[in-house]
């Protein structure tokens, strides 16, 4: 599905990334781990294409293709889908608007015929239910107005509703209550198929009780320093990321 | 006040002298003639260097020579495709056209006909709103036609009142004047909706329209400068607002080659309130020029301004609005805004928002925003699958939405 190697890359002349190797299989749950500013964001905007981002050397391939050749919305296009860490607000922009023409865009590519609003209603309907998302919030503009939790929701109603092949959730759990992460959990839960991939970013562990990987790895100033089984992110609950502070650039495990 | 050469003026009175016999209609309104002439020769028209040109562009008007065209109502122009069901008025090369028009059956009390029949209606030009300016002047002199609407007391019009103002000089400079009256009585409703389409390259629409609000009326105008044309319009609005009368404006300019549109508002009675929105989208080397002026001149009035411009290519835009409060207008709200969006390096903004505050119990506010698409916003929706174009024309119309 996904395979990195030697990633580098940062931005303004600094690379955050240094040295990613990291190989994702089709129906496997990958979570990456670590401290805040150990490059997990920047490894999941790398990935969906943001051009603020430079890659500086390394390969990425999706399903065969140069990922880095593509632009972000090819990406999308191709199966990859992020859920941000902060959705970004657009007033003015229906939700519904939005989300039948992202959804269009993907039938447009694989040559389906477009949804009109009345079948898109028909789609959104099942998929916010799952979301336990009220169905007002197709009316309102884009994310404005949206409590966190709203947001992250939403995130994973676009999810459901575009079926990614590649899922990538930075933070997807950051701020949110345990009855939503459970309905998160429950969305990308729902989503996995042996022909899909997850990768989960996450700071804590919690919400590895809820989606279980199969395997969890540790970044650490822009490495992956450990990786292992999900056994490990409970290891990682009990030491913190503390340690990695003693380690230094030789002592990399992977 | 800085003027233009006053010889320029003597063409003005030449053709208006010369062609007065050849032209019934400025046969009408003698005295309003008269003094549009007096000023003319006294000061000509403002030139660029005079504050109402601050920043704007005086277009075809600068050279002074832009001269009402006669005898031309032929045209094979189509005009914006007609509402389904209005009160239509069409005006060809600002003279009535009967054979497009429709305006259809009235209520009691309302008259909707062109301003060139019937009596001479003693409101026309009579607004306290009404500077003497060299525009004014010009388009004083030398109107033919254009809108009369009058609502006796507690007369609604359920269907709106279109008028289309069509322009075909057949590729010839000139100038078309047009001049419309709007006036409501106590409780009235009425919606009333211009369109223009400036026309091709050397012509020069000038509309101006005056609206009386009568006591608790409800008054909706919308103004569109819309087509593909390169013509030149200058629109202003003459609004006189009774005790506890609504009007709302949308002001929508995307067409011409330059497109100045003004409205003059006076809040004459206590609680009456006005709304005034405007949406300028251009790109290619448009320019588009939105002045307001609004003048609270009573207690408990309320302005509401939201002004929102899209700029792309080399466009340039100027917002110039002023609120002035009065010393007895206590209890006064007025808030003014205007954001533009800049699409491309090369578009230009310049936004002039002015409040003067002569009251001390008011809740005032004015601000302007200038930016282009947020990276950030593009990127979302890119990653969502849509395509940079698409991106930036879903965030372009997202921003515009506000208005309409």
């Amino acid at each position: 599905m996904l395979r990195i190697e030697d990633l580098y890359a940062g931005t303004q002349g600094q690379d955050i990334l240094k040295g990613i190797d990291l190989e994702i299989k089709p129906g496997e749950v990958h979570a990456i781990m670590g401290p805040n500013g150990s490059g997990k964001s920047t490894l999941s905007q790398v990935l969906a294409g943001n051009e603020a981002y430079d890659v500086t050397s390394g390969t990425v391939t999706y399903q065969g293709r140069d990922l880095l050749e593509l632009g972000a919305d090819e990406r999308a296009l191709a199966g990859i889908f992020l859920a941000f860490q902060y959705p970004v607000e657009i007033p003015g922009f229906s939700n519904e608007k939005f989300l039948r023409t992202a959804v269009n865009a993907q039938r447009r590519h694989r040559g389906e015929p477009e949804l009109d609003a009345f079948d898109f209603a028909q789609l959104a309907k099942d998929k916010m239910a799952l979301m336990e998302l009220d169905p007002d919030l197709l009316n309102r503009s884009l994310n404005v107005g949206f409590s966190g939790g709203e947001k992250k929701r939403n995130e994973c109603f676009q999810m459901a509703l575009l079926e990614p092949s590649l899922a990538i959730l930075d933070e997807t759990d950051s701020g949110l209550d345990i009855d939503a992460l459970r309905i998160v959990s429950r969305g990308v839960n729902a989503l996995r198929r042996p022909d899909r991939s997850v990768l989960l970013i996450t700071h804590y562990q919690r919400l590895l009780e809820y989606i279980v990987p199969d395997y969890v790895h540790v970044l650490a100033d822009g490495r992956i320093v450990r990786s292992g089984g999900k056994e490990l992110a409970a290891e990682l609950e009990q030491t913190g990321y503390g340690w990695l502070e003693d380690m230094t650039a030789g002592e990399v495990a992977q | 006040m800085k003027t233009a050469s006053p010889d320029k003026s003597l063409i003005y009175q030449d053709v208006f002298s010369s062609g007065q016999a050849a032209e019934p209609a400025w046969q009408r309104y003698g005295a309003l003639r008269e003094q549009a002439l007096a000023h003319l020769a006294a000061h000509g028209l403002e030139t660029r260097g005079d504050e109402a040109w601050v920043h704007g562009s005086a277009g075809g008007l600068a050279g002074g020579e832009a001269l009402p065209v006669s005898g031309l109502r032929q045209t094979t122009a189509t005009g914006p495709a007609a509402l389904a069901r209005s009160h239509r008025l069409v005006f060809l090369n600002g003279v009535f056209a009967p054979e497009r028009s429709n305006v259809g059956e009235l209520p009691a009390g309302a008259v909707v006909q062109p301003l060139s029949t019937g009596g001479e209606t003693a409101q026309l030009g009579g607004l306290p709103v009404t500077e003497a300016t060299g525009l004014v002047a010009l388009n004083a002199l030398f109107w033919r036609d254009g809108l009369r609407l009058e609502l006796d007391d507690n007369t609604v019009l359920d269907l709106p009142v279109e008028l289309h103002f069509i322009n075909d000089l057949a590729g010839k400079p000139g100038l078309v004047p047009t001049r419309n009256l709007v006036q409501v009585g106590a409780g009235c409703q009425v919606t009333v909706i211009e369109r223009h389409e400036p026309g091709a390259s050397k012509l020069i629409e000038q509309p101006l329209t005056e609206v009386i609000c009568g006591v608790g009326s409800r008054v909706d105008h919308i103004k569109l400068v819309g087509g593909a044309a390169a013509g030149e319009h200058f629109g202003r609005t003459q609004v006189v607002q009774q005790q506890d009368s609504r009007y709302r404006s949308w002001e929508i300019v995307t067409g011409g080659h330059l497109a100045r549109r003004e409205i003059h508002l006076e809040l004459a009675g206590p609680g009456a309130a006005c709304d005034l929105n405007a949406l300028y989208m251009g790109r290619g080397r448009q320019r588009f020029d939105l002045r307001t002026r609004v003048a609270h001149n009573a207690p408990g009035c309320t302005t509401r301004e939201l002004y929102k411009g899209v700029l792309d290519g080399e466009a340039r835009g100027v917002f110039d609005g002023l609120i002035r409060v009065a010393r007895d207008s206590q209890q006064t709200s007025a808030h003014q805004t205007n954001r533009n969006l800049l699409l491309s390096d090369d578009a230009v903004v310049n936004s002039i928002p002015r409040l003067e505050i002569y009251a001390d119990d008011v809740k005032c506010s004015h601000g302007s925003t200038t930016g282009q698409l947020a990276d950030e916003q593009l990127f979302y929706l890119r990653t969502r699958g849509f395509s940079p174009a698409e991106a930036r024309t879903y965030l372009a119309w997202a921003f515009a939405s506000e208005v309409i």
